[in-house]
């Protein structure tokens, strides 16, 4: 991956926080700003040290308390900044949990930094990261769309070569437990396929069943006072258009 | 010179105007939301045809969504069908259905089961094929008696369900409604089954177009060999009718009508009369009879005057061991 080269220079004006440089290369868009307190924070880093070597001195390079030797081989050098990159990001993973990255997190996701559903009728959802495993080099980051409840592939090749445990397999779960009035409401909106106009008759057939089972469904839980409008996972909010629609079936 | 049909000749002229005057016809169109698709059956120059139902009842039909074309052609079309709605082995339209956003017209027609005509003529039996002939002459005749030639009369347009020995006349896109003495477009029909008026771009032609195209249509079945007539192309097409019947009878024809051929036939060369006998063979010889000899030699004639009707082949002796079985059925 072609990334800015780190400045080590301590006599450059242009000196930057490692954290700041690594948050502003290209790629990284979908990580937030780890604090440096929960980063030096030995507790935190508990097992990372099965994925990197020479913890200490990563987080000393992270949090720039130190800069990377310019005595060492450049083979070396390259090594540890990437260790160190991994690292933070392992870091990441867990931060993103607490309750202060969830709000960072928070601030992208109203940001739209992970970008929006591709599905049409989940009209613009935004996205939320997510890793279908916790340990890294298993599998790429993932995308969770929470109106439609399911998981995309990012559009960008600099995205969806991230690992997924950078973010972790809790991440869009936990942040709706905590933001639960975040979660949008569900569209009831399904693409109906059709050839001049015409419905495709065993698409339709499949519809009906479906709406068959959804009207017993609600008649059943008015029946028991059980009420179902309001908007959880699992509820359904139902356009005007819709009802308008149901209604005309129902006459027919 | 002009010419004019030996029967039916006015019926138009006996029926209101807004029979026959298609254009100021208002479609009624019904809600598409009725009929849904299941697969595509077929496909033509103008259309793209699907299998479907009709709701609630679950009716199978056959919805033929109509391309692009002038709206005088489909008003022609569903009032033609609208006239002859009921007729013997006419196919029958249930409704006519319109996208309101795309205003993509469709046309709703009774199903049939049909198997592939390429698949079913061999299978017929003398009886099955005077049978099912018979059938098509009824409609026809019927057509010719409401004052409308079909002009495009062919096998794909002949639908048939044998489980059921149902058999049913489509695709009246290309039909219109004959008066006297008017001059018509020649470009109709399949090449195959053209007639030689219009190859030789006679314009005055009438109902015994179809007489002539059913009969290309009968030699197939017949003499097993699919298509009778094989054009490569519109000019091909009369030199295939001119080897089979001849070039002293094509320039009688010409002659009796005033008409010429144009440069194209120059090398036309001369052919004599072949005898039908000589296309009987080991396979086709179960269908052939002298009845059947007699019947064909009397419709694809050059002279469409000269045809037999579709009410006097009806008459004819080949159909005597169909003809009352058919009108029981």
């Amino acid at each position: 991956m072609a990334s800015a080269e780190y400045t080590s220079d301590s006599g450059s004006e242009y000196t930057e926080y490692w954290i700041d440089w690594f948050l502003g290369n290209r790629g990284n868009e979908y990580f937030c700003d780890v604090d440096v307190e929960y980063i030096t924070d030995r507790f935190n880093l508990t097992g990372l040290n099965q994925y990197v070597d020479r913890i200490s001195l990563l987080v000393d390079i992270i949090t720039d308390r130190t800069q990377i030797s310019e005595n060492e081989s450049e083979q070396t050098r390259a090594r540890l900044e990437d260790n160190a990159k991994f690292m933070y990001a392992l870091i990441h993973a867990r931060y993103i949990i607490t309750q202060r990255g969830l709000s960072k997190m928070m601030e992208k996701y109203k940001n739209a930094d992970f970008g929006y559903c591709p599905r049409v009728f989940c009209k613009l959802t935004p996205l939320l990261p997510v890793g279908l495993s916790d340990s890294p080099k298993v599998a790429s980051v993932k995308l969770y769309c929470p109106n439609c409840e399911d998981i995309y592939n990012p559009k960008s090749s600099r995205h969806s070569s991230l690992d997924g445990a950078f973010f972790g397999t809790s991440f869009p779960a936990m942040f709706f437990q905590a933001y639960p009035e975040l979660l949008p409401s569900h569209s009831v909106d399904i693409y109906t396929p059709k050839i001049f106009g015409f419905h495709i008759h065993d698409y339709a057939k499949l519809t009906r069943w479906r709406q068959l089972q959804k009207d017993k469904l609600v008649a059943r839980l008015d029946e028991q006072g059980i009420g179902h409008d309001r908007n959880t996972r699992g509820g359904f909010v139902e356009s005007q258009k819709d009802q308008d629609e149901a209604f005309k079936k129902s006459r027919m | 010179m002009s010419s004019i049909s030996r029967v039916y000749a006015d019926v138009n002229d006996n029926k209101p105007q807004s029979y026959w005057n298609y254009e100021n016809l208002s479609i009624s169109w019904g809600s598409q939301s009725n009929f849904e698709v299941t697969q595509k059956i077929g496909r033509g120059k103008y259309s793209e045809v699907f299998e479907g139902y009709r709701l609630p009842t679950g009716l199978k039909v056959v919805i033929k969504v109509l391309k692009p074309v002038k709206r005088k052609k489909i008003k022609r079309e569903i009032k033609i069908l609208q006239n002859l709605n009921g007729g013997p082995q006419v196919i029958q339209l249930l409704d006519v259905v319109r996208d309101s956003i795309s205003k993509t017209s469709a046309l709703v027609f009774e199903y049939v089961d049909n198997i592939e005509f390429r698949i079913l003529y061999p299978h017929l039996s003398d009886t099955e094929v005077r049978y099912y002939m018979f059938q098509v002459l009824e409609a026809l005749d019927y057509a010719h008696s409401m004052g409308i030639m079909h002009r495009d009369v062919k096998p794909h347009n002949i639908m048939i369900d044998h489980n059921q020995k149902k058999l049913r006349l489509i695709d009246w896109g290309l039909a219109e409604f004959y008066h006297a003495g008017r001059e018509y477009n020649v470009r109709v029909a399949s090449r195959y089954f053209k007639g030689p008026e219009l190859l030789v771009d006679f314009r005055y032609y009438d109902y015994s177009l179809d007489i002539w195209s059913f009969g290309a249509t009968i030699a197939s079945i017949v003499f097993q060999r699919e298509p009778f007539f094989h054009g490569k192309s519109n000019t091909d097409q009369l030199v295939q009718i001119a080897r089979v019947l001849g070039t002293d009878g094509l320039y009688q024809y010409l002659k009796k009508y005033n008409l010429t051929l144009g440069p194209q036939y120059e090398d036309l060369g001369h052919y004599l009369k072949r005898q039908w006998v000589r296309y009987v063979n080991q396979n086709n010889q179960h269908l052939v009879s002298d009845e059947f000899l007699d019947f064909i030699d009397k419709i694809l004639r050059y002279d469409h005057n000269e045809r037999l009707t579709a009410k006097e082949s009806m008459m004819h002796p080949y159909f005597d061991p169909v003809r009352n079985v058919a009108k029981t059925i």
